[in-house]
């Protein structure tokens, strides 16, 4: 099977590949996987004080098209803020990359990821508020 | 994945099907597969039955591999398509649809895990693409094992494989004593059956990793 332009583009110059601190408050982390490929993905964002996704890093450990679904992924979420990222869908990435039917699975991977990553930071700062309402301010800027 | 198909095409437990007669000369069939009066193949394809049925043990976890290979090779020499080589296409046919489905009902009764997936199967399920779930922490340790492979593989750090290789190992198993302790404590629990999908999820990725470690000649015998 081959790959289409755009999956290789992303496989030979992947967007954004690496870690953020999953520590900081402000930084959300998505770890997914697919059992029947045992593919694992793992997405991060890093929010500012409007829950606007100012960074993005992943790590996939896949085949190409896993590994092009997350590196899209990253550049979609990027300057999103956390509710229009929510809207990305799996078949937007299998359209842009041109995913034949058999790797449909890794855009959904890549969806799921992305709702982690958001899920994450989400209970992060709306943990932190009731407690101590500045948390979620100050931790963006550290 | 053998256990997808099998599942909707079991005959109901209560259902017509037993005993088998012979549909060239109505005797009872002894073998699922060929009648022994006639000879004449069953048109039905093993994935029809109960893979323990057909090979006439009962359906647990724990069984004899080497009697099953011996009632295997039994069956094999009844349907073997060379057998029916000059025969009628359709027996030729059905020769080859049945022996490639004793193949499938072998090898899934001979390996553990496939073994305890098609346990699960017939107890209810959860089947693996109705629950995908994995234990918590899972993904993050494959996740972090899968680096430490990359980073011992480029800097050629023996040392470092080795610990990785019998971190998986040592997962691995656990899982399979796991799995092996779920199916002898019996199925009929939808929470026991939940717990062993979990684990057979997770055996995915112990295997998964296995593959992902290049070949070691200090790697020793493969434990089963």
């Amino acid at each position: 099977m081959a790959y289409s332009d755009k999956v290789l583009d992303h496989y030979n110059n992947p967007r954004n590949i690496g870690s953020l601190d999953k520590d900081n408050p402000a930084v959300g982390t998505g770890i997914v996987g697919a059992p029947e490929c045992g593919d694992v993905m793992k997405l991060q964002i890093q929010v500012d004080e409007n829950r606007r996704i100012v960074d993005a890093r992943f790590k996939t450990f896949g085949c190409g098209s896993a590994i092009a679904s997350s590196s899209l992924a990253t550049e979609w979420v990027k300057g999103k803020t956390l509710d229009e990222a929510l809207q990305i869908k799996n078949t937007e990435i299998v359209r842009e990359l041109a995913l034949p039917p058999v790797k449909i699975h890794c855009s959904v991977l890549a969806e799921d990821a992305i709702r982690a990553a958001i899920a994450d930071v989400k209970r992060k700062l709306d943990g932190a508020r009731p407690g101590n309402p500045d948390v979620a301010a100050t931790a963006s800027a550290g | 994945m053998p256990t997808d198909i099998q599942h909707d095409t079991r005959p109901q437990k209560d259902g017509p099907s037993r005993p088998l007669l012979c549909e060239s000369c109505s005797r009872p069939m002894e073998s699922p597969l060929c009648c022994a009066g006639c000879g004449a193949l069953n048109p039905l394809p093993p994935s029809m039955f109960d893979y323990f049925e057909l090979f006439g043990i009962a359906p647990e976890f724990d069984i004899d591999v080497a009697d099953l290979r011996r009632r295997y090779l039994t069956l094999s020499r009844s349907v073997h398509p060379d057998l029916v080589a000059k025969s009628s296409e359709e027996n030729r046919r059905r020769a080859l649809q049945l022996s490639s489905g004793l193949n499938r009902a072998f090898d899934t009764l001979a390996d553990p895990v496939l073994r305890a997936e098609y346990l699960l199967s017939l107890a209810g399920g959860p089947e693996p693409h109705q629950d995908k779930s994995v234990p918590p922490e899972l993904l993050e340790e494959v996740m972090t094992l899968r680096e430490r492979i990359d980073e011992a593989v480029r800097d050629r750090e023996e040392a470092a494989l080795a610990d990785v290789r019998d971190r998986i190992r040592q997962g691995r198993t656990h899982s399979l004593d796991r799995i092996a302790g779920l199916c002898r404590s019996g199925l009929d629990d939808p929470a026991t059956r939940r717990e062993l999908r979990l684990v057979l999820n997770a055996v995915k990725y112990w295997n998964s990793l296995q593959n992902h470690l290049p070949a070691s000649a200090a790697s020793g015998p493969e434990h089963p």
